[in-house]
């Protein structure tokens, strides 16, 4: 009975809109956390189940988070997009020997960052310790910037100047070394704690606090380049 | 300045809050007395919130409906061939290599026993080092038939290097004219003896030659085709007529160069034995007598200087087919192999007989 009202809130997410949960950073420490913690395990046990639409669910709660992850990973928009889809069709495959041992958000972005890594791998060093070119900056929606500015109209000065300094921030990121950079993007982007990122890279707790110090002094170093000052 | 090296490593955890109340109160007495180490964490605080102020991305519009649209094509393709084959890589590729192990393993094995079988059919071709001394060896025994007209085997002792088993056919050359009819000569089937072979048994000419010991073998399969069993490996060769085998050298240093002498009587049993009568006069050595349904063999060692008389001798007994026939030249010694075979017609038959 139980998931027979689960599998109508789940159709019902799907047909009124995206179905999305606002992707807010560090969600999982704020108020509401546990709920959708909760409402993650629902859903991950009627896909265990074989009800086709609570992939979906999943899908739509947990994709921007994942693209943003892939994104600030890869550097490359398309890239991220690949990564995304990937990760979510490696998450299809092996969801039914998920067993909860941890969350199934730390497992899935877990996926995510692993997938990441293997394409900046592939993709080799050179393109992606290059930073971000001005003169071709993300693609987006339509052709538009991926950035997604507030408006369709010529930005404002300032709004320029965000995303200028915006890609810089990037082209630094993009310049760590592979491993410095998924902690950096775990951590100080998405906001992870330590003991997640350490299940969602397999390392211990110790190697995610040295990798983290040393990433951060070489983007410090980075940005003051590229910035100008701190 | 150690002191401030130790400090940077606990900036990381300060900033994110994962120190011990007495190590972050450590820190911040620190911070208040250094300012380079004050200076840094401000840094560090800056990048940290540079970063956090990076705007989120939105993802490309339709991402959820491309990934669930594979998703959906992944789950109508059934699983291929190669993935039921291959998948779980961590299992069954381990299992897949062992196999192969396995069967390289058994491919080697079965390669080197059949290797030993080879070789071992191989050997004959090479002379046998005992072939010289078996006919010697080969004890005569008293007669072992009641009838010397009945279908029994003529003793015999092959060429020695004539290993391979065989078995005669019927006749294969055209009735010659000239031929006194007598009796059918015995049916038999007659094998050379490998050395070591103990499928024969010995007996004495029944004729009363007995300063030829021979053997013969009283084995008869098929006529029409052999089937030869040697060293546990079945080979079969049509039948042949006995002087089509090559019979090579015995000893080293001795000729290779062979005469052949092919004649026609009415009975090729009799005429071997008057030809082995007329190779012993002429002081020939070890000499070998075979014989079939229709064809009979002698054969032996004899000084080539005297083939013309031997010739001339044997053409008294029987009619000699000399187009067919060689003679060696040459070496002193050699080996001569003298096939008589059935004639059905008696018309231009030569006397038999001294």
């Amino acid at each position: 009975m139980d998931n027979i009202a689960l599998i109508w809130h789940s159709m019902t997410h799907l047909i009124a809109g995206d179905g999305t949960k606002p992707s807010a950073r560090l969600s999982h420490t704020m108020e509401g956390g546990r709920e959708d913690i909760d409402e993650d395990a629902r859903y991950v046990a009627l896909c265990q189940q074989g009800e086709p639409t609570a992939f979906e669910v999943l899908v739509r709660r947990h994709q921007k988070r994942m693209f943003n992850i892939a994104y600030r990973m890869t550097g490359n928009y398309e890239d991220a997009g690949d990564v995304v889809q990937e990760a979510f069709l490696s998450a299809h495959r092996t969801i039914k020997r998920f067993r909860g041992e941890a969350r199934f958000s730390t497992w899935l972005y877990g996926i995510v960052a692993n997938h990441a890594k293997n394409r900046v791998r592939q993709a080799g060093s050179k393109a992606y310790h290059e930073p971000v070119s001005l003169d071709d900056p993300p693609v987006g929606v339509e052709g538009g910037l991926a950035f997604d500015p507030p408006s369709r109209e010529t930005p404002a000065p300032d709004v320029l100047e965000r995303k200028e300094t915006q890609e810089k921030i990037q082209g630094c990121i993009n310049g760590l070394e592979k491993e410095h950079r998924e902690v950096i993007v775990l951590r100080d982007i998405e906001g992870f704690s330590y003991e997640e990122i350490a299940v969602m890279l397999s390392i211990p707790d110790g190697t995610v606090k040295s990798r983290l110090s040393r990433a951060r002094n070489a983007l410090k170093e980075s940005l003051k380049k590229v910035l100008g000052g701190l | 300045m150690r002191k401030c090296r130790d400090m940077e490593d606990r900036f990381t955890a300060y900033l994110d809050g994962y120190l011990e109340t007495a190590e972050r109160e450590i820190v911040e007495e620190h911070l208040s007395a250094c300012p380079d180490c004050l200076h840094k964490i401000e840094e560090l605080k800056k990048t940290r919130a540079i970063l956090a102020g990076l705007d989120e991305i939105d993802p490309p519009p339709g991402l959820t409906e491309r990934i669930m649209s594979r998703i959906h094509e992944e789950e109508e393709r059934k699983p291929g061939f190669l993935r039921r084959l291959f998948f779980p890589l961590h299992i069954k590729v381990p299992v897949q290599a062992l196999a192969t192990v396995f069967v390289v393993v058994l491919a080697v094995y079965v390669f080197r026993s059949t290797l030993h079988e080879t070789t071992n059919l191989e050997r004959p071709s090479t002379p046998p080092p005992a072939a010289e001394t078996m006919p010697h060896a080969v004890k005569k025994e008293a007669p072992a038939r009641t009838s010397p007209e009945s279908a029994s085997p003529k003793p015999v002792v092959p060429p020695p290097a004539q290993a391979l088993k065989k078995e005669a056919a019927g006749p294969t050359t055209a009735p010659a004219p000239g031929v006194v009819a007598e009796a059918s000569p015995p049916v038999a089937a007659y094998k050379a003896l490998p050395q070591g072979a103990g499928v024969s048994e010995k007996v004495s000419i029944p004729e009363g030659h007995t300063d030829d010991t021979v053997s013969f073998s009283t084995v008869a399969p098929p006529a029409e085709e052999g089937r030869v069993k040697m060293r546990g490996r079945m080979m079969e060769e049509k039948s042949k007529a006995p002087e089509s085998v090559p019979a090579p050298s015995l000893r080293a240093g001795s000729s290779s160069v062979r005469s052949h002498v092919a004649m026609m009587s009415k009975d090729p049993r009799r005429t071997a034995i008057l030809a082995k009568t007329i190779m012993r006069d002429l002081g020939a050595t070890r000499i070998e007598e075979s014989t079939t349904d229709s064809v009979a063999t002698v054969s032996g060692w004899i000084d080539t200087t005297i083939l013309k008389e031997l010739m001339a001798r044997l053409n008294e007994i029987a009619q000699v087919d000399e187009p067919n026939s060689s003679l060696a030249s040459g070496p002193k010694s050699s080996f001569i192999e003298i096939t008589i075979r059935e004639h059905a017609n008696s018309d231009g038959a030569k006397p038999a007989g001294r």
